[in-house]
């Protein structure tokens, strides 16, 4: 995942500025542009902001900094630079970057901006900055503070480091009382979904953080151990979180995922570019095909990579009704895909995989399949050696072809090379 | 061929001289290899303990010129065997301030090493309570509004 980062070009005379440490944690460059930063009444912001939060006269509903934080200053500051970034990177409304670090800026920022808003429960302010959610392509990151941590972070002015905590988090006590260190917020983009769940359930502002970024959700990844557990209401739960801009979803041995769960949530999330399926017993191809072909008719089937590895019965004319539906051109040089090896009945490929469908047809059985090349020396580039696990024998554990070499046969009816069943050294005392 | 070195100084004053190939590793700071040579660069944001972290990683990084990058698989397993014990050897509260100093240099590789170190920590816990504990969070919800947030999350954790 990349980072979240401004690319504004360096200006050389920056160095020469005066120390803006107060806003220069996150403002930094700006300072040639400090009467607007500064001079921006906060509730000016918000009037600029979505319409739910024009009519509300919000200086009269704001607290007046009760933790005496000077917090005025704060989001003035806050405001007033992303307004400015705002206007000098544009918006892409559309939800699927290209990468573009302005767009991992915004989605960062905007993560924090909604987080601070929160934490004073300042009234419908979570409309105002929902529009800058969404930007990227689920490679953006974003923190998120809380107020107190904010000027805890900024707040070198007075010669004071930033206070040092065994955790991330700092107790101050009063109303706010977990305050979150912002480098803790990019590291969520880093876990899996089951850990995101856990950590949501650890206080409320996270809670809220977990549920309420759809770029945590942006790509969804499930597999062991809750493959198994994971139902439809839930699934529509944790998709729904994306708001519509997921890109990647891939379920991996989801034994209880029904069609029509897929279709809803496809039909929910209209940017998924990646969408995986293997071995999810319930789902068919022709369920499949089905929802491809009502997305195409609506125009509004984005999916450009498909992994259905491990559902029966794909005939040749799904294959190739396959991929006139994801426009995959058919003679994709091999040669600058990478190789597929078999490993413990799974697929050694990641949702980085440029294949557009994972299935192929296998050289030897003409099946649509899962086709595999073997990680052996003496046949690597080796056509013969690349058919599906059919037509040649595998170890279970490295993948290389056994047909005629010595191999165990395990007791779950697995093939083990002689490499790979050789019991490991036992190591020195 | 002499190398250029540069001179980085940390919010508190602490100076770092790096060279060329170090600062180039920062996408921040790399145009400064035009316009600063001999000069300090403040990094304000940064504090001369973080910075020193940063350096020491960017050395260790540094592509040696003319090297064959597929050539050393066992490099590559001494490099990373490195940033395991660089990043582990750090308290959390080092690495958070780490993520933000590589977030705002923009030096990837340390960014995404020092956010994994705190996923792992994360997916080292077993459940919500040992990761408040280690975290150093207090939970602020109810009684009602915990047993409401485990009853969504139940269908994950029988």
């Amino acid at each position: 995942m990349a980072l979240n980062f401004s690319q504004r070009n360096f200006s050389p005379h920056l160095s020469e500025e005066p120390m803006k440490i107060a806003n220069g944690y996150l403002v930094e460059g700006v300072s040639d542009r400090k009467d607007d930063v500064f001079s921006h009444p906060w509730c000016s912001s918000l009037a600029k902001g979505d319409s739910a939060a024009s009519s509300v006269d919000i200086l009269d509903v704001l607290p007046s900094d009760p933790f005496g934080m000077d917090i005025n200053n704060t989001f003035t500051a806050i405001t007033g630079w992303l307004q400015d970034l705002e206007v000098d990177y544009g918006r892409d409304e559309s939800g699927i970057g290209d990468g573009n670090h302005h767009h991992q800026l915004f989605a960062g920022l905007s993560f924090i901006w909604n987080n601070a808003m929160r934490f004073h429960e300042f009234p419908e302010s979570s409309n105002v900055w929902g529009s800058l959610n969404g930007f990227g392509d689920g490679s953006c990151h974003g923190s998120f503070v809380s107020p107190g941590s904010v000027d805890q972070v900024l707040d070198v002015r007075n010669g004071g480091e930033v206070a040092e905590s065994s955790g991330c988090c700092t107790n101050d006590g009063g109303e706010n009382a977990n305050v979150v260190h912002p480098g803790f917020g990019f590291s969520l983009y880093h876990l899996g979904v089951k850990d995101l769940l856990s950590v949501s359930m650890v206080c409320k502002s996270l809670h809220t953080t977990v549920c309420d970024d759809s770029l945590l959700w942006k790509h969804i990844h499930i597999s062991q151990p809750l493959n198994e557990k994971i139902t439809d209401e839930a699934l529509l739960q944790l998709t729904d979180r994306a708001q519509g801009t997921m890109q990647c979803l891939r379920l991996v041995d989801c034994s209880r995922i029904t069609e029509d769960c897929l279709k809803q949530v496809l039909e929910r999330n209209r940017q998924v570019v990646k969408l995986g399926v293997p071995g999810c017993i319930r789902i068919t191809i022709d369920g499949v095909l089905s929802i491809l072909r009502d997305l195409k008719s609506a125009g509004k089937l984005q999916v450009k990579h498909l992994e259905i590895g491990g559902l029966f019965g794909v005939t040749k004319d799904h294959y190739e009704e396959l991929f006139g539906l994801l426009n995959i051109e058919t003679n994709v040089e091999r040669s600058i895909q990478k190789p597929r090896f078999y490993h413990r009945g799974y697929s050694c490929l990641s949702c980085d995989d440029n294949k557009g469908i994972d299935i192929e047809m296998c050289p030897k059985c003409e099946n649509s399949r899962l086709v595999y090349d073997c990680p052996a020396e003496y046949c690597k580039g080796k056509e013969e050696c690349r058919a599906c696990s059919l037509c040649i024998q595998r170890c279970f554990q490295c993948g290389r072809c056994i047909n005629d070499s010595e191999y165990e046969e395990t007791f779950c009816l697995e093939f083990l090379c002689a490499d790979c069943s050789r019991p490991s050294p036992e190591l020195p005392l | 061929m002499t190398k250029e070195m540069f001179t980085l100084k940390s919010s508190d004053g602490f100076l770092f001289v790096v060279d060329e190939a170090v600062v180039h590793q920062s996408v921040t700071l790399s145009p400064m290899v035009q316009d600063c040579a001999g000069r300090e660069y403040p990094i304000n944001n940064v504090t001369g303990k973080i910075l020193n972290l940063v350096v020491e990683y960017c050395k260790n990084h540094v592509v040696v010129d003319g090297g064959d990058s597929s050539s050393s698989s066992s490099s590559g397993d001494a490099l990373k065997k490195w940033d395991d014990e660089f990043i582990t050897q750090m308290d959390l509260s080092t690495v958070y301030d780490l993520i933000m100093a590589a977030n705002y240099l923009i030096i990837k590789g340390l960014f995404d090493l020092a956010c994994q170190r705190v996923a792992d920590e994360i997916a080292a816990c077993k459940d919500h309570e040992e990761i408040r504990a280690t975290l150093g969070i207090v939970s602020d919800y109810t009684a009602e509004e915990e047993a409401e947030v485990l009853k969504e999350n139940e269908w994950a954790f029988d």
